[in-house]
């Protein structure tokens, strides 16, 4: 988009004249002694053209966010002849792009957040900042109109989503709406489906030993707080926090070393067989059948493992909070909600519920996803020869430099 | 007197013909142990990936469980039976990698062994499932001579069905003390016990007839067993 500021030049004849300046300047001149104007070889006869005048014209262009301002000067000799015209290279000056960050991504009703605008900018724009709210993301409300400070703080007073946006305006340039950012406020007693419980997940002792294997990983168990809420005839169970709990464990399985490297065990009689064992692997993943590997290896194979647990538990939320609801019901009859509470936590299938269906819920997301972790290529696969083909490289190399004997599995 | 004692000998050989004939009948019955209290359920779909509704279609699903059973060393059987509606060959990943157990006891506390399988341990050795143990495979009413402990898939050929008998024999003393102590390990004791299945099917990634990562989650709703009691 282009806007023209300040005087226009206009074309008249092939040249450009300044209409509004020219007529301020609208002297007759002509060149009298037939000579040209501004001759310098005539000072006895100076031309009436000598000489002139400049008008500078500021030009203001802007492309997305941020507008340049361009100032060009308009030449014209002393009989208003136009000669010419000469631009500087340009100011910028804009906010290219808005942001919002706030302290707390969930809380309860009473609760302050802050909200921290953020901005990228070019030159040197003067920003005013004006925080909205909404709960749909359609309708918003003015909150905080601070012309200069970045921050507002909002105490929150709405159950469910409260979505926060920034609009940041200058002294040079549009305004830049932010993307929005949330804070959630659970009604912990509300049966509303969408209010989502709080997460974690921790490590727990093992259940399962890991006998003469490289590692193992796995999900334990869920631990889950409820409260009840009153849909009118009868208290469900709603999950406040599902903790989830695994237990991984590593380790080099028996008649398996530690390869040290260079510095440490690797010599010119077991480097082959450590590079050997290093590139041992199987259709689906490291065999283990040599005698040495690396427990950074097998450590990097189980983290892959353990990066699924708590997106899938965060998948698995909807199903569980579901689950709890439709499977663990007591009749309202006029009790509390901690009344009620309890009535729910001493239902005979309980424990089954957290136990077997909602855990199962958890691992109806994970299992895929673990599955899908080994085989040719897999991120396991990766993770594993990560550690291990610099190790590879590293000692095979230092051999080579040694002298010593060829090892077929050096690349 | 030698045509008496012939009757009698005939009447003997029939008496034997008969026994014999009534022992394998009940040798059946132990070795199936799927008697009049035989139930097959069939579970409840949980969870399917979206766009996944015809390869699953295919595939049908039963818990075949006789509620009422004997104590015996094999404990709880039961026979997963997988059925291949489609005429084509599935490859999917082996269901008992993918199988969770819940075993609740009269005092509700969940004693199942924890089923963890080949997705799960970066084993190196021959693998042997710890929550069950897999008895008998059958595939098209066929014995099938081969372990699927260590098999990462399974293939059903078109209109095919699988048979899986296992059996659990074994439960943890108590959920609390964990199974690094072995002595919580413990033979599965008479009593009344509410069983519940979970279990996915997640076709194999490389087979030819599937379509992205699919997966199907099924539930067979909460079964109770008189184990070794009337």
């Amino acid at each position: 988009m282009m806007l023209f500021l300040g005087m226009f030049p206009r074309l008249n004849h092939g040249r450009l004249k300044l209409m509004a300046l020219s007529q301020a300047h609208a002297a007759t001149f002509s060149d009298e002694d037939g000579d040209n104007p501004g001759d310098p070889d005539d000072p006895e006869n100076p031309d009436p053209c000598d000489g002139g005048s400049s008008y500078p014209t500021t030009t203001s262009t802007i492309s997305g966010n941020i507008t340049t301002l361009t100032t060009c000067s308009y030449n014209y000799d002393g009989c208003g002849n136009y000669i010419g015209y000469s631009c500087d290279g340009g100011v910028q000056c804009g906010i290219s792009s808005a942001g919002i960050s706030l302290s707390e991504t969930s809380g309860n009703i009473g609760d302050d957040v802050v909200l921290t605008a953020s901005a990228t900018v070019v030159g040197s724009p003067v920003i005013q900042y004006e925080f909205q709210q909404s709960s749909d993301g359609v309708t918003w409300d003015d909150v905080g109109n601070n012309p200069s400070i970045n921050t507002f703080t909002y105490t929150l007073d709405e159950y469910g989503t409260n979505e926060f946006r920034v609009i940041e305006s200058c002294d040079c340039s549009v305004s830049v709406t932010s993307s929005y950012a949330s804070v959630i406020i659970s009604d912990q007693n509300s049966c509303d489906q969408n209010n989502m419980p709080s997460y974690s997940l921790g490590q727990t002792s093992p259940s399962i030993p890991i006998g003469d294997n490289f590692g193992l990983t796995y999900p334990e168990s869920l631990s889950i707080q409820i409260t009840a809420c009153n849909d009118g005839t009868n208290w469900h169970a709603v999950p406040i926090n599902v903790a989830a709990n695994y237990s991984q464990q590593i380790q080099l399985p028996s008649g398996i070393s530690e390869v040290t490297g260079i510095s440490g065990n690797t010599t010119q009689v077991d480097f082959c067989a450590q590079v050997t064992s290093l590139t041992d692997w199987s259709t689906w993943g490291y065999s283990g059948t040599g005698a040495w590997y690396m427990i950074e290896a097998v450590q990097a194979h189980e983290n892959v493992h353990l990066s699924h647990f708590l997106p899938c538990l965060i998948l698995a939320l909807p199903s569980i909070k579901s689950d709890l609801y439709n499977d663990l019901v007591v009749p309202n009859t006029g009790q509390t909600s901690d009344q009620a509470t309890a009535q729910l936590l001493a239902l005979q299938n309980y424990t089954s519920v957290i136990n077997s269906t909602a855990y199962n819920d958890w691992r109806t997301q994970l299992d895929p996803v673990v599955t899908a972790d080994h085989g040719p290529g897999s991120l396991t696969e990766t993770a594993e020869k990560n550690i291990v083909n610099p190790e590879i490289s590293i000692i095979c190399n230092y051999a080579h430099q040694q002298t010593w004997p060829v090892c077929t599995d050096c690349p | 007197m030698y045509r008496l004692s012939l009757i009698y000998n005939i009447m003997k050989t029939k008496k034997v013909y008969i026994s014999i004939a009534l022992l394998i009948l009940s040798c059946i019955a132990i070795n199936n142990s799927f008697a009049q209290s035989s139930k097959e359920i069939i579970p409840k779909r949980k969870y399917a990936t979206a766009k996944s509704d015809a390869f699953f279609d295919n595939i049908q699903v039963s818990l075949v469980i006789d509620t009422s059973q004997t104590k015996s060393i094999s404990g709880i059987k039961a026979i997963l039976k997988i059925k291949n509606q489609s005429k084509d060959s599935l490859n999917i990943y082996n269901v008992m990698d993918l199988l969770h157990i819940s075993l609740f006891n009269d005092s509700n506390r969940n004693v199942a062994i924890n089923n963890v399988s080949k997705i799960f341990i970066h084993s190196r050795k021959e693998f042997q499932y710890n929550a069950f143990s897999i008895d008998k495979l059958l595939l098209n009413s066929q014995i099938v001579g081969k372990i699927i402990d260590n098999e990462r898939f399974l293939t059903i050929p078109a209109n095919g069905t699988y048979e899986i008998f296992f059996s659990i024999r074994k439960i943890v003393r108590s959920p609390i003390i964990k199974l690094q102590d072995p002595t919580n390990v413990i033979e599965l004791p008479s009593g009344i016990y509410k069983l519940s299945v979970f279990m996915s099917i997640i076709p194999n990634p490389r087979a030819a007839n599937a379509q992205g990562s699919m997966t199907e989650s099924l539930s067979v709703p909460t079964v109770t067993i008189k184990y070794g009691v009337k």
